[in-house]
């Protein structure tokens, strides 16, 4: 009778091991790499890049394992400082719009006619026409933002002093910028 | 940008093929850089604007998410070039940078 049973309980040990072999093989890398990912940024790219190269066509079954636990070090390392310069960025984010909102307000009661700001985020510009076009991407190490304004109706000595204002025509030398992110905030 | 074996091992990847698309897993088997710091570097390349990224057209793949992939900018040609100009001159990179006599 114990015989029997034996025999009975050795004949679920094949398709149960097969079973844990294959959720193991298929199914294990891909959940330690949905906690590892947790470690980035909610919105970073990342989180699914690491997750398209698990499933890449060079990846074999085998080597996922081993690229996995590989990713304990990316996320620690990579995601980590990724938290932390988005933490370094929202910050930079809120002073540079609120600088331009101020900057802004000021301006409207100088009879400003004409005003342009441009974003030159390594070696790309875009235009921005409010604070509000920042985003948190913009404020990289070196990105520039250049206001440039003309037209005063009236000489006003309550002009910033960072750029002489020419009435009517704009400005025939490329006024600094007033926000620099190449240097510390004031 | 501070130059690293690893960074000088990513430049030569990239540079050998500087029009096409790269994939982070391939590049790092094609330079040996391991994944914990080629992302790092990555992120920084992406950062200065000597790499860009895009996505793989979901269109074209079968079975499998779409991969992020990155592409040398003009800028990124410039610069890498330089920085390997510079590393060949450099012992610690001998025996990474091609063309450089032992």
């Amino acid at each position: 009778m114990s015989g029997l049973l034996d025999g009975g309980s050795a004949f679920w040990i094949f398709p149960v091991s097969v079973l844990v072999f294959g959720a193991t093989l298929g199914l294990l890398p891909g959940l330690v790499l949905r906690l590892l990912v947790r470690l980035y940024p909610k919105d970073d790219p990342r989180r699914d890049e690491l997750f398209a190269e698990l499933y890449g066509p060079k990846m074999t079954r085998f080597r996922r394992f081993e690229w996995v636990f590989q990713q304990l070090e990316t996320a620690l390392r990579d995601g980590l400082s990724a938290r932390r310069e988005l933490r370094r960025r929202r910050a930079r984010l809120a002073a540079a719009q609120q600088r331009l909102a101020e900057f802004l307000n000021r301006a409207r009661g100088e009879n400003l006619v004409s005003l342009s700001m441009t974003c030159h985020r390594t070696g790309q510009v875009r235009e921005i026409t409010s604070p509000d076009d920042l985003t948190t991407n913009d404020m990289v190490s070196g990105t520039v933002i250049i206001v440039r304004w003309w037209g005063y109706r009236q000489s006003d000595h309550r002009a910033p002093s960072f750029h002489e204002p020419t009435p009517f025509a704009p400005p025939a030398v490329e006024p600094p910028a007033i926000l620099d992110w190449s240097k510390p905030l004031p | 940008m501070r130059r690293t074996q690893a960074l000088v091992r990513v430049a030569v990847s990239l540079l050998a093929d500087p029009d096409g698309r790269r994939w982070g897993y391939d590049l790092m088997q094609e330079s040996g850089v391991r994944s914990g710091a080629l992302y790092p570097i990555l992120r920084r390349l992406l950062d200065e604007g000597w790499l860009s990224d895009g996505w793989e057209d979901p269109a074209t793949i079968r079975g499998r998410p779409p991969r992020r992939y990155y592409e040398l900018t003009e800028l990124g040609l410039r610069q890498l070039g330089a920085l390997l100009a510079e590393a060949r001159h450099d012992a610690r990179f001998r025996q990474i940078v091609p063309g450089v006599a032992q």
